[in-house]
């Protein structure tokens, strides 16, 4: 079991300090490796939040969150740092390039806190063979700038893939593209989940990429309804 | 790993938001420069008064000064024989020099009696010639003063020295002066020792340079001298001189005279000085227990019944007549006397005779004696020598032209006195016990005349084996390391503008915070990806830190080049528009490496440390939050401590004014100026409390000022940085702008820095008698009808603020301390002052001998670096420690500078003081220019330098305005920055906001409508921080606004608020009109 959610609750406070919002309230989810998973849920239904709380950018409230069987309410913040850096490989609706740095160097960005030569060596030749993949070898140098929104959001997808991540947790990753894009981009995904396999939980409003994926589930009020 | 790293991103970054960075390199810059600057500042004129202690002093590194006594010549060739060291004699005197026929004037010149060993005093390669005779080098400032050249005259009219006090009994004040027609041989530049000046002074004295000889000859006195000048010498310490002066000092140092009585079988002392000092009357006990001490004195008259004797001569002594001596209240007189009389033994005899004061002031008294015996006139009652040398008495051809010093009716001088003078001289006609004698006529400076050894064991060596220069005051002082000490200790000019630019300086960390916080915000996001991407928050920060301190670099180096302009602009400016707080030529500029480097250092590191402030804070964030861009709720908690914070604030300011309040007291600026930074530091933390709290709660209203005031706490820190910049720039410039002094106002209340008095004379030459006595005024010739207040001085050094040096032994005034009742105002007292009656209570004596002093707070504070309660350390004339405590601090007066005690502790310790200085005049201040006239007029050849009390305040408040001046200037500029801080922030608002504005605008939100809006929103924040400023500001200056001496009106205040909100209101203005002509509508798609 690659992952596994325990009734987890979360909520957030309003304006208002004596009323908490509730958003995730008791979601159960196993995942095994290369399983492809989709969250469906109206705007504001917590998908971001169960994402985040997946991939340790966000605490939950209570509950259990397993990892390759290990709790991760064990692990302490420089653990948690490292889990997202080796474990989990993020692609946001908005591809959230660095402006300043190369289609490269944005590629390359999360193996920069591996002090390890040896593996940054074998990181750069990976990023290459990526950047390849996806066509866009001869934009490696350049910056995010001159990029259209479907190449930077590919760029976004192989610096997820850098570290060779065991989970893929991509939120909206389409949300922000064109029906062509979208299509590439999800073609992408399924391709590398398949080359790597590495699992995939895809947070989407979008049906046509949630049927592309092995379950879906719907979050409402809290809750996880109608899973397929 | 190719391409990239945390150094590579950092630079990464560097380049892609070079622009923005541009502010946080102006706002490194300006940090550096502020930092760096001062120092240079201090540096500069810490050298420059260093340089300035080598020009005064020249070779010159020990100096064995007189302290108002002189020695002989002679001193300095034995002490260079004995040490074969360079010793150099002088003689400085007191003199006022005039030309153009007396048009052009200068009081208060040193005028220099030097030898040919002065050349050892020139720094190398300066040598020049000696004035010859009748020639004087002057110093260039003089030369200025007077419009002189090579080869003009000019006239010097000085005070002839004397050993004999001036005011000693019977001493005449008359033909006192000389003056010299001098030819200008040579002006002397400051690099030719034209600034030669024994005291620790920045300020440049008039200096006249003429040979010792031809001083000695003009002044018609033996080879006297008051200094001892040595260079530095390697293996010499002072104690070696010290050593080597008190091995060769003579009687004749102390104006001592061993003469041979009684056929040369045996030895009586006399001296100089009329009489014979305690100290010397000291040894003679300890050398000769048996000597007999002889005082004689001069009478008015003796009179029997209708017959009287006057204008005579009495011994007091162990005189015998038949073996038998005068028991108390008898006397022997002479044949003549009880002829002249005619008296006989057992008659009683009454004498009249004056007991002189300080100031001449003249008491007649008698008293009644019995005759014991007519004694024949030989032996000891024929011994002329009995009558002590007096100037003016011993060397007079016949009782016509005696110089007395005390009034003598020439009329009542008998053919048969003049007999006796001519056959007698001085002898004296009557004798009584030395214990009679000594319990009517002794004095401050004496109670022998003459002491006669029991035998001629060489008393005169013993003496000299007893008594050395420290008997009498003389001392050795390194002047020229106290010199630097003193430079290197004055006025810490770094500290100084630090202090003065600190606003400044704030400002533009506040602006580099502000604008570094605006970047940090927009590049949240992007550390979000980085922590989700698994960058530790350290990693991150790092990335940043790295970019922060390549931005700085450049800012760095910028900001050491403007320090470079800002100490060049503070040296225009103290050398111009600001030299009233520095009144020299000498300030030079300097810039030492290490300074530059240390500056640069500081400015990196506290540059670096708002950058990482900065960093840390939005780190904290979890990295979702910082994705999203916005802070953690957790963060809010926060707003808690603010409150507290603000609540014990505003406790302590009702604390403050509650107790001063209830006390009663007069208001004291320390307590509001406290109570004041309280109020502002509450008020700015409410602030920031209701700016979060409105967040949290929302404003629940949809109306342009909701709208408004929503948009305020959207970025609460943004707008409490506002709110701060210009609370603090407020406070700063109304505290400031409405403490000035005013220079003239109040000037004739008593309780003023004048305390009342209508003009504040200094005499180069001393004033003998007292000025509200009838005879002065006709002998000056007064006619108005004026008050006196007459303070003696004790040479010191000028402890005012004029003074940039550190000062330890600042000059002493002595006045009558009841004299000043009711007059000027103390800040500051303690214990040992009586608040009551302070003045009063400086004339008791403090345990341990220990004299009150009272001073202004300023010279206590900055001058001496010292507090009231302090005690100050001075070698007295009689050579011994004299501790004054400064025991109260008066408002600023005309005093600056200045220790004040009574007069009788004053003359205790300085017997051999003579007369006044220092005067102040109570008059009519309608009258000031026909009472200025008759005082120059009566006081000509005094060298009076009169000015009007009120101006010599307003001189030393100028010092302190021009400081708040410089500190409003920079103020000012610190507003601008704060200003420009206002216009960016709001800028980048609209920036942040353009898509909310093109929605207004969009949904049919009139311009005029959404400028409204803006302009709501900031104006309530500039008004916030300009009020909370301006009111805690008033709480603050309050005493000095209710004061009638400060400048102080609420139309400027009012005035000074209004420049600062109009000026934010113009950048709202232009900022938010710049915007709304942009194309509003166009972000909208964008989004």
């Amino acid at each position: 079991m690659l992952l596994k959610l325990e009734n987890v609750h979360k909520s957030f406070f309003t304006g208002n300090p004596q009323k908490k919002r509730v958003v995730l309230d008791g979601i159960d989810l196993e995942l095994v490796q290369g399983e492809t998973v989709a969250i469906l849920g109206p705007s504001g239904s917590g998908k971001s939040t169960l994402l985040n709380i997946i991939g340790a950018l966000d605490r939950q409230d209570s509950g259990e969150i397993f990892f390759n069987g290990r709790s991760m309410a064990e692990l302490n913040e420089k653990q948690l740092t490292q889990f997202r850096n080796r474990e989990i490989g993020f692609i946001f609706q908005l591809h959230h390039l660095l402006p300043q740095c190369t289609v490269l160097e944005n590629v390359l960005l999360p193996a920069v806190p591996v002090r390890d030569p040896g593996y940054r060596a074998e990181c750069l030749n990976r990023a290459y063979d990526l950047i390849r993949e996806v066509g866009l070898w001869e934009q490696r140098d350049q910056h995010p700038n001159v990029l259209s929104g479907g190449e930077s959001q590919r760029v976004a997808v192989i610096r997820a893939l850098i570290n060779r991540p065991g989970l893929l947790l991509a939120d909206e990753p389409t949300g922000s593209l064109d029906q062509k894009n979208v299509l590439s981009i999800l073609s992408l995904l399924l391709k590398l989940n398949d080359e790597y396999n590495a699992s995939l939980i895809v947070v989407t409003h979008s049906m046509e990429i949630a049927s592309r994926m092995g379950r879906i589930y719907e979050l409402r009020n809290g809750k996880f309804l109608n899973t397929r | 790993m190719a391409g990239i790293s945390l150094i590579k991103l950092a630079f990464n970054s560097l380049v892609f938001y070079r622009r923005a960075h541009i502010s946080v390199i102006i706002g490194t810059a300006i940090s550096v420069m502020i930092i760096t600057g001062t120092l240079m500042v201090g540096d500069s004129v810490e050298s420059s008064l260093e340089e300035s202690v080598h020009l005064r002093l020249g070779n010159t590194s020990w100096v064995l000064s007189g302290n108002d006594r002189y020695f002989q010549t002679d001193l300095a060739g034995s002490v260079r024989r004995d040490l074969d060291v360079s010793v150099c004699p002088l003689l400085q005197i007191a003199g006022i020099a005039s030309s153009g026929g007396g048009a052009l004037r200068v009081n208060a010149v040193n005028v220099n009696g030097i030898t040919d060993e002065f050349k050892n005093i020139i720094p190398v390669g300066k040598d020049f010639p000696l004035p010859l005779e009748n020639e004087a080098f002057i110093s260039e400032n003089l030369a200025d003063r007077l419009a002189l050249v090579p080869g003009d005259f000019f006239l010097l009219r000085i005070d002839k020295i004397s050993m004999v006090p001036k005011n000693a009994p019977f001493v005449s004040d008359e033909d006192n002066q000389v003056s010299l027609r001098l030819k200008v041989g040579m002006v002397l530049g400051e690099q030719d020792l034209g600034r030669f000046n024994l005291k620790a002074s920045q300020t440049a004295p008039y200096n006249v340079f003429v040979p010792l000889s031809f001083l000695h000859q003009k002044m018609e006195m033996e080879s006297k001298i008051n200094f001892l000048l040595f260079t530095e010498e390697p293996g010499i310490e002072a104690n070696d001189l010290m050593l080597a002066s008190e091995k060769n000092w003579t009687l004749r140092d102390m104006s001592l005279q061993i003469k041979p009585y009684d056929q040369g079988s045996r030895v009586e002392l006399r001296s100089g000085r009329v009489f014979i000092e305690p100290a010397v009357a000291g040894a003679v006990e300890k050398v000769d227990p048996d000597a007999e001490k002889i005082l004689t004195y001069f009478v008015n008259s003796f009179s029997f019944g209708s017959h009287l004797t006057p204008y005579s001569f009495i011994s007091a002594g162990p005189f015998r007549y038949e073996d038998q001596a005068p028991s108390p209240g008898e006397m022997f007189v002479n044949t003549w006397l009880a002829e002249d009389l005619g008296a006989r033994p057992g008659d009683s005899l009454r004498l009249e005779y004056y007991v002189i004061g300080p100031l001449r002031n003249l008491v007649e008294k008698s008293a009644w004696f019995r005759i014991k015996a007519i004694v024949p006139m030989n032996g000891d009652f024929a011994d002329r020598e009995l009558m002590p040398d007096i100037p003016g008495l011993t060397n007079a051809g016949n009782c016509s032209e005696w110089q007395t010093g005390i009034p003598v009716d020439l009329q009542k001088i008998r053919d048969k006195d003049e007999d006796y003078w001519d056959e007698w001289r001085g002898t004296p006609k009557a004798f009584i016990s030395y214990a009679d004698g000594k319990a009517l006529w002794e004095n401050r400076f004496g109670s022998a005349t003459m002491i006669r050894f029991s035998e001629d064991a060489d008393p005169g060596r013993q003496l000299t084996e007893i008594l050395g220069p420290q008997d009498f005051g003389i001392s050795i002082s390194a002047v020229k390391e106290q010199g630097l000490e003193a430079a290197r200790g004055g006025v810490d000019f770094s500290q100084l503008f630090m202090g003065l630019s600190f606003f400044l300086l704030a400002g533009g960390l506040t602006l580099l915070a502000l604008l570094y916080n605006l970047h940090l915000e927009k590049r949240m996001g992007e550390a979000g990806t980085l922590r989700a991407l698994g960058y530790t928050d350290l990693a991150v920060g790092k990335i940043l830190v790295y970019e922060g301190f390549m931005i700085a670099v450049p800012g760095i180096l910028i900001g050491g080049l403007l320090a470079v302009l800002y100490n060049k602009l503070v040296f225009i400016g103290l050398n111009s528009v600001w030299s009233e707080i520095v009144r020299t030529s000498v300030l030079q500029e300097k810039i030492r490496l290490s300074t530059l480097l240390t500056g640069m250092a500081v400015g990196l590191l506290i540059t670096w440390l708002t950058i990482f402030l900065n960093i840390y804070s939005k780190l904290r964030s979890k990295p979702a939050s910082l994705q999203r861009g916005i802070p953690d709720s957790r963060r809010y908690g926060v707003s808690g401590w603010f409150s507290a914070g603000a609540w014990i604030a505003l406790a302590a300011v009702s604390v403050l004014l509650g107790t001063q309040i209830l006390s009663g007291g007069s208001l004291r600026p320390a307590v509001f100026f406290t109570a004041g930074g309280l109020l502002l530091v509450s008020f700015l933390f409410f602030s920031v409390v209701i700016l979060r709290k409105h967040r949290k709660m929302g404003s629940g209203k949809i109306s342009l000022t909701a709208l408004a005031l929503d948009n305020l706490h959207r970025k609460p820190s943004r707008s409490i940085r506002i709110v701060l910049l210009f609370a603090i720039g407020t406070f700063v410039i109304v505290s400031t702008g409405l403490n000035q002094k005013d220079l003239y106002s109040g000037s004739t209340d008593k309780k003023s820095g004048t305390g009342g008095f209508l003009f504040y004379g200094e005499t180069t030459l001393p004033v003998l008698s007292g000025l509200n006595m009838e005879s002065s005024r006709l002998s000056y010739g007064f006619e108005s009808q004026l008050e006196f207040v007459q303070m003696r001085k004790k040479e010191g050094d000028d402890a005012s603020c004029l003074n940039l040096n550190r000062i330890t032994q600042p000059r002493i005034l002595g006045f009558k301390a009841e004299e000043f009742v009711g007059r000027f105002t103390f800040i500051k007292l303690s214990d040992d002052l009586d608040e009551d009656e302070p003045w009063t209570s400086l004339q008791k004596i403090l345990p341990g001998n220990v004299i009150p002093a009272v001073a202004d707070q300023t010279v206590i504070q900055w001058g001496l670096g010292l507090k009231v309660g302090d005690t100050l350390t001075y070698l007295d004339e009689h050579g011994e420690t004299m501790k004054i405590k400064l025991v109260g601090g008066l408002a600023n007066s005309i005093f600056q500078g200045n220790v004040l005690i009574d007069e009788s502790h004053f003359l205790n310790h300085f017997p051999s003081s003579s007369g006044t200085h220092v005067m102040l005049v109570d008059g009519n201040f309608q009258e000031a220019g026909k009472v200025a006239s008759e005082l120059e007029r009566g006081f000509r050849n005094h060298g009076l330098e009169l000015t009007l009390a009120a101006e010599r305040l307003a001189g030393f408040n100028e010092v302190e305005n021009t400081y708040l001046s410089i500190f409003l200037l920079l103020g000012g500029l610190g507003m601008i920055l704060g200003t420009v801080g206002l216009g960016i922030s709001l800028a980048r608002n609209m920036f942040d906001r353009r898509q909310e504005l093109g929605l207004l605008k969009a949904i049919g939100f009139p311009d005029r409508t959404i400028l409204s809006l803006i302009t709501w929103e900031h104006l309530i924040l500039l008004v916030a921080g300009t009020a909370i400023g301006a009111v805690s500001a008033f709480i603050a200056i309050l005493p000095s606004l209710l004061s009638a001496f400060v400048d102080a009106s609420w139309q400027t205040a009012m005035v000074i608020l209004l420049i600062i909100l109009v000026n934010g209101l113009i950048w709202i203005l232009l900022v938010t009109r710049h915007y709304l002509k942009k194309k509003l509508i166009a972000s909208l798609r964008a989004e």
